[in-house]
């Protein structure tokens, strides 16, 4: 069994070995702190939740990049209205959405439809990123096969093939670093 | 003449002197002639000095009200006070891309200048790489889109400045994510170079990594600056849409963090090399492309493409950068193999490569978000949109795997680390983030995936503690007190330390965001002297008063905001204000107060009022989102550590010395 990191024996290090839970500690008394603030969240009104849920997926038809529950425009006022109307009448989601949908065209479904041509936007990005972890894998697989060792250069290089002033430093270089060597450990 | 006449003969003569200068570096150093290149980096000074000449021109136009300028017409006005004139400057496209461009001719002063001294060979392509470019732009700006284009007849006043560009934040945002738009040009012209040449060394290394960072750093304040503003100006209560403007601005900024780990690993087992170099094309590619979408509005529609005067030069100037530097990537293969290998799946390299692979899907999946709506367009003719709902749900998952990894990742040693090691590192770690876990489910806080996101955050700033905690430990060990032994460490290890600092600005930032899911909405209409609840607070209006300042006039609204004990703690001032010009576009002041010891942010917007005085706030209540921007700051501490200059020669941390034929090659 390896030795703790902590195990050496000093008064400061025997407080630290108790970090963890000092940190946990502290971190819930955050957490309780932001307590009330979630419990309020439940009082709302449950309908006027909801409308602005659906309206946040909605784009305003008239505006640029902002849905209906943000935009002030007089169009995205009277969406909101509609929908707090439909759901205090009692009418599901999707009979509101489909209806607005039918209203103001396919554009304003900010999440595009899992279905038909926009199920390549939700497609795409998965199918990237398990390529590019086949990639990653493939990589690492042929990485793990190749010997362990470093390989020499493919050809011998010429040192007239290397510039005069990066030979230079890097001789400098090389007696700074075996001077440093020789004067031991820093 | 005219200053104007003079930024504008400037600009003009600055197109024959790139194109000489661009041309006598490439000729000079193939040719072998040092007078030409020696004359070819005059001609960077010359032309840095003549953009700059151009940039004061239009500063003056616009601080003279020189109206017979189109664009001191269409983007300033007499009633605008002279900062907000300042701010005009990069307002409209034509001085955006005076900024880009002058901001080029600076940097590739600066970056010639460095380089000279580290890396000499290289210097004459990175000069025609900047040269080229700086061509484009300034080609652009004097012969298709001209800041200083004249109108027929001086009109008397100007149009003035759309009213949400007025705000302090609007004169730091823009030219802050031109600026890092544009400082990608340094890590391109680089990687060209060293492609060029075939010199991929140690000093190329450490060139890419501090001019990469530091067009890393003004892109990431930029992006942080436009949450900011857009949570202090737009008054919907969030901070980030997710709109065509700001993903494009994120895009080259999660290359370029993924192209900053992969330097760390080519640098440390010479891994990689081809990877690197096709990152940083990618990044500069996708820093164009957004400069491009910022000042044509091509998102909106494919139409509007078309009608912009500079979309087609863009896109092929975007053309020849892909395929130029793809065709020199593909003929360099050969030369960029791997020196090392991975030993091990446990290891700190196999670490990297996840955390590529993460950002460059996250910066794929908002790419593909980004631009769907103009392919569904042109496919279909069916205009989508493509909102918060889809980004939130492609990029939430990619982002908890990616602080999973920051908390894992940096515990992996290089080569190899065994499990059990591991685990005895990340028990600490994993202790804290369970912690944090259990107690936000049993408070019915957090559930489902941001759950696992606030443990990550714990898991993340547990292991950096831990990391900490090792490093003074082994310093007290030898003798060192506690704050000397923290000093030492950062100082001799400047980058580790500071990139751990950047992972908890990273943390920070996560919980904000968390937080902000919890905001609380409520529209409340009040009369003087009523009051209302919002969430734990108590909102008392007071009466609205009306306020007159050059160019706008206002009414503004005062309540006070009590505690959940009735205790006052702030009053709030929100207003709404209309500026001369845009009476049609009134705009809301808001009001933020930052609760103690809550962080809750309560937030309000002035939405209404009628003659009787009634008032309608728009309130939110929006938890912990004051944790954003105090990761921005530490963003830029963690950044500024990591990148301030290392005292000693890097020698101390060099790995096996490479036999001395290899010098400037062997890392090829």
């Amino acid at each position: 069994m390896p030795p703790a990191p902590w195990s050496a024996a000093c008064p400061l290090e025997r407080w630290w070995h108790g970090w963890p839970v000092a940190l946990a500690g502290w971190l819930a008394l955050v957490a309780l702190a932001v307590l009330p603030t979630a419990a309020w969240a439940q009082d709302s009104a449950a309908v006027q939740r909801e409308a602005t849920e659906i309206a946040r997926t909605l784009k305003c038809p008239v505006c640029e990049n902002q849905s209906v529950a943000e935009s002030p425009s007089p169009l995205a006022r009277e969406m909101r209205a509609y929908i707090q109307r439909r759901l205090a009448a009692g009418d599901s989601r999707e009979a509101i959405v489909q209806d607005l949908v039918e209203r103001y065209g396919e554009g304003i479904l900010l999440e595009p439809p899992r279905a038909g041509f926009t199920l390549l936007v939700w497609w795409l990005p998965l199918l990237s990123l398990g390529l590019g972890a086949g990639v990653v894998a493939l990589a690492l697989w042929r990485w793990k096969q190749a010997p362990t060792h470093l390989v020499a250069p493919a050809e011998p290089l010429d040192e007239r093939e290397v510039a005069p002033e990066d030979l230079a430093r890097y001789r400098a270089w090389l007696a700074a670093e075996l001077e440093r060597r020789e004067r031991g450990p820093v | 003449m005219t200053p104007a006449d003079g930024g504008n003969i400037a600009l003009l003569l600055a197109f024959p002197v790139t194109a000489y200068a661009a041309v006598a570096s490439l000729l000079g150093v193939r040719r072998g002639i040092p007078a030409l290149v020696a004359s070819a980096r005059n001609g960077v000074v010359v032309v840095a000095g003549l953009l700059t000449l151009a940039a004061l021109a239009l500063f003056h136009a616009l601080l003279t009200h020189d109206f017979q300028l189109r664009y001191v017409f269409e983007h300033s006005s007499r009633a605008m006070p002279e900062a907000a004139r300042l701010t005009s400057f990069w307002g409209g496209q034509q001085g955006s891309l005076l900024l880009w461009a002058w901001g080029l001719s600076l940097l590739s002063v600066a970056l010639v200048w460095r380089e000279s001294r580290r890396q000499p060979l290289l210097v004459p392509y990175i000069m025609a790489v900047l040269l080229g470019i700086q061509l484009f732009f300034v080609f652009i700006l004097g012969f298709v889109s001209s800041p200083f284009e004249r109108l027929p007849v001086a009109p008397a006043d100007g149009r003035g400045l759309n009213p949400l560009l007025m705000d302090p934040g609007m004169r730091l945002h823009p030219p802050l994510l031109l600026t890092g738009y544009m400082s990608f040009s340094g890590p391109f012209a680089l990687a060209i170079a060293a492609l060029a040449t075939g010199r991929i060394g140690r000093e190329w290394l450490g060139a890419m990594r501090s001019w990469l960072l530091l067009a890393w750093t003004i892109q990431g304040c930029g992006l942080l600056m436009g949450a900011w503003w857009a949570y202090h100006v737009l008054g919907w209560g969030g901070y980030w849409g997710w709109d065509p403007v700001e993903n494009v601005a994120l895009i080259p900024w999660l290359t370029a963090t993924a192209l900053l780990h992969t330097i760390l690993v080519q640098e440390r087992r010479g891994m990689l090399k081809t990877w690197t170099m096709a990152l940083a094309i990618a990044t500069f590619a996708l820093a164009i492309f957004g400069t491009f979408v910022v000042r044509s509005g091509v998102l909106t529609s494919v139409h509007s493409f078309a009608q912009s005067p500079i979309g087609p030069y863009f896109f092929g100037f975007l053309g020849v950068v892909l395929i130029g530097a793809t065709a020199l990537l593909l003929h360099r293969l050969p030369q960029l193999r791997a020196e090392g290998h991975v030993d091990a799946l446990l290891s700190r390299e196999t670490g990297f490569l996840l955390n590529n692979l993460l950002l460059v899907g996250m910066a794929a999946a908002v790419f593909w978000g980004t631009v769907f709506p103009l392919l569904s367009e042109a496919v279909r003719g069916v205009k989508v949109a493509v909102g918060p709902p889809f980004y939130q749900q492609v990029t939430g998952p990619l982002l908890v795997a990616l602080l999973v990894l920051m908390g894992v990742g940096p515990l992996l040693a290089w080569r190899y680390t065994s499990a059990r090691n591991l685990l005895r590192l990340l028990a600490g770690p994993l202790a804290v983030a369970a912690a944090v876990g259990i107690a936000l489910y049993a408070l019915d806080i957090e559930r489902g995936l941001a759950l696992v996101a606030a443990a990550a955050c714990a898991l993340v700033v547990g292991g950096v503690a831990l990391e900490y905690y090792r490093g003074v430990r082994a310093r007290q060990r030898a003798g060192q007190a506690l704050l000397p032994a923290l000093a030492t460490l950062v100082a001799r290890n400047r980058r580790r330390y500071g990139g751990y600092l950047v992972h908890l600005a990273m943390v920070l930032i996560a919980v904000g965001v968390l937080g902000s899911g919890h905001q609380i909405e409520q529209l409340i209409t009040l009369g003087p002297g009523e009051a209302a609840r919002v969430g734990p607070y108590t909102l008392v209006y007071d009466n609205l008063y009306g306020f007159r300042q050059p160019g706008l006039e206002g009414v503004l609204a005062r309540l006070t905001l009590e505690g959940p004990a009735g205790e006052p703690l702030a009053t709030l001032e929100p207003d709404r204000r209309v500026y001369r010009n845009w009476e049609q576009q009134p705009v809301s002041g808001i009001a933020i107060h930052t609760t103690w010891p809550w962080l809750d942010d309560v937030y309000v917007v002035l939405t209404e009022a009628d003659t009787a005085n009634r008032a309608t706030f728009h309130v939110f209540i929006n938890p912990l989102v004051v944790c954003l921007w105090a990761g921005g700051w530490l963003f830029l501490l963690g950044t500024l550590v990591a990148a301030w200059p290392e005292a000693r020669p890097a020698a101390v941390s060099v790995r096996v010395p490479a036999p001395p034929r290899g010098v400037a090659v062997s890392e090829v």
